[in-house]
């Protein structure tokens, strides 16, 4: 009975204190919560991309635009459609952080213009209160030359 | 010495022993579970990683490659201002191998954010350098996410613009 109770409070700790997740379970599930931020850009699906952010997100555009969640919103709502294409990611997990990085394509129209972009992005994805939020993302224009490195 | 008797502890006290050094050992194996920096303040825990930074851009600065290799994990992703990305090899290799010279780099005050055993680092600095024997200078924004791993906090992620609005 003595060995049970031992034994029932250990349990309980470890279970308490277990990672949320294998590594490669939380590399798919953020991969996939990238592609819906894509979609959810792409169609300005303002409530589907509030969920996906954390309230402290750190943002800096391909411009270099250093914004908040609620600018990053705004700005979404705002600007005219485009076409957003993540052509390749990788993610890597550390604990209840994932990392991803990756080049995506922006093809839209500025000023009555067609625009076509490419950038490096890094996101840093957190696990917080069961589920995965953005906390940190960057996308750095690419100049020519960069896109095989 | 005298031996003294040992008056036999009641039934009671026995078990109510056996609570407590249930409770402590569940105490004990929680707090060894604690992640290091929650043990502190999260201010104190920013301003370690602020420290952390500024002695990464001051090793980079040097090209002080032990100091970079130490900080930076193995699987580091690094984004170079103009987009290109390195691995952690790639990057210290470069640094090593370059040309050029840094003279200078002064940052600008930045944020530090703290979830847990993960902290981001966001800001401005300014560097000024010689290349191919002419100066050059260029303001470059960044974030950088740092974790604690196998006790010390490293860089697991660099990304940099020199796009600024």
């Amino acid at each position: 009975m003595k060995r049970w109770k031992w034994l029932a409070a250990l349990l309980c700790l470890a279970t308490f204190y277990a990672p949320a997740q294998t590594s490669g379970d939380a590399e798919s599930k953020v991969r996939a919560l990238e592609r819906l931020w894509g979609e959810a850009a792409q169609f300005r699906d303002l409530r589907a991309l509030e969920s996906l952010f954390d309230e402290s997100l750190i943002y800096v555009h391909i411009d270099g635009r250093l914004m908040t969640k609620a600018q990053v919103l705004a700005d979404t709502a705002a600007v005219s459609a485009v076409d957003i294409v993540v052509e390749s990611s990788t993610a890597h997990a550390y604990g209840d952080a994932v990392i991803v990085v990756g080049i995506l394509r922006l093809k839209g129209m500025e000023g009555g213009k067609p625009y076509l972009r490419h950038g490096r992005f890094v996101d840093t994805w957190r696990y917080k209160d069961g589920r995965w939020v953005c906390v940190a993302s960057m996308t750095t224009a690419m100049q020519e030359g960069s896109m095989t490195k | 010495m005298k031996d003294v008797p040992i008056a036999p502890i009641p039934f009671f006290f026995c078990r109510r022993m056996k609570t407590i050094a249930l409770g402590l050992a569940i105490l004990c194996a929680s707090a060894a579970t604690i992640p290091a920096q929650e043990t502190g303040s999260g201010s104190s825990v920013a301003g370690k990683v602020r420290e952390l930074e500024l002695a990464r851009l001051d090793a980079q600065r040097r090209k002080d490659n032990r100091t970079l290799d130490a900080m930076l994990d193995n699987a580091l992703v690094w984004v170079e201002p103009n987009g290109v990305q390195l691995t952690k090899a790639d990057y210290l290799a470069n640094l090593r191998s370059s040309e050029g010279d840094i003279l200078e780099i002064a940052p600008a005050p930045m944020t530090v954010h703290v979830f847990g055993d993960i902290a981001i680092v966001a800001g401005i600095y300014r560097e000024k350098g010689v290349k191919g024997g002419r100066l050059y200078l260029q303001r470059v924004r960044f974030i950088d996410t740092w974790t604690f791993k196998d006790g010390k906090w490293v860089c697991i992620a660099a990304a940099a613009t020199s796009s600024i609005s």
